[in-house]
């Protein structure tokens, strides 16, 4: 699993230590990766009128290739982890 | 005013209602932030809060109504105007969020379509350490994009 939003490496560090994630996360300040995917939210990040990534999960097989993928139109409802871990299981 | 006029009533349900129902619905509001989100099913639709945050608009009000049916004092119905204004105000901002501001994202952009191929990245996590997807070939990868802790 990698974890990927427009946070710095530093916050994420701090996020990692506090939260003892072993996983990466990965600091995508300038949105290259996250327009890749098309996934800019605009001044998603109203405090700090800053652009951010939607919430987003993509299922990646060991060839590099798309075979599940969970989009949201509300920041509220994200991906369930059982629905992950079945996809996952039926992935080749 | 001739209070005299009024029935002997030693109910003090409505001033209860009157503080309660106020804090009732900031318990419910707050909750939904602070406790219940971590719940798929209480998140995605606010089973719980909604519900409480209901009853406590529900009991200002009869609090209230009963408060401005009896012929009271003016200082009576000045705490239950503000104890329904409050109530009604944060039943209004909580619903607003719920079912209105959460939804304002703009379109996906050209998402990348399934059984297309990811598209690559190389970004440096959280030791500075940097990590691409080619590193991840020969395995499954869950890519999880996320709105940040601000």
């Amino acid at each position: 699993m990698v974890a990927i939003c427009a946070d710095s490496v530093e916050q994420n560090l701090h996020l990692a230590e506090q939260q003892n994630f072993d996983f990466p996360i990965l600091s995508d300040a300038h949105l290259v990766t996250t327009d890749a995917y098309g996934l800019r939210h605009k001044l998603g990040n109203p405090m700090e009128s800053r652009d951010i990534s939607r919430p987003a999960v993509f299922l990646i097989d060991s060839q590099g290739v798309i075979q599940w993928r969970y989009l949201t139109d509300n920041w509220r409802v994200r991906v369930r982890p059982e629905d992950v871990v079945r996809r996952l299981g039926e992935m080749p | 005013m001739n209070n005299e006029t009024l029935p002997a009533t030693s109910s003090r349900w409505p001033t209860h209602a009157l503080w309660f129902g106020p804090l009732l619905t900031l318990a419910g509001a707050l909750s939904y932030f602070l406790y219940f989100v971590q719940f798929p099913i209480l998140r995605d639709f606010p089973l719980f809060n909604l519900p409480v945050v209901l009853l406590g608009l529900l009991l200002t009000s009869a609090g209230a109504w009963r408060i401005f049916r009896a012929r009271g004092r003016w200082l009576g119905k000045a705490f239950a105007s503000a104890s329904c204004l409050f109530s009604l105000a944060l039943t209004g901002l909580f619903s607003f969020y719920i079912f209105f501001l959460s939804y304002q994202m703009p379109g996906t952009t050209a998402v990348p379509e399934l059984h297309s191929a990811a598209p690559g990245f190389a970004l440096a996590d959280q030791n500075g350490k940097q990590v691409q997807l080619s590193d991840y070939l020969g395995s499954k990868l869950l890519l999880v994009f996320y709105r940040g802790h601000w």
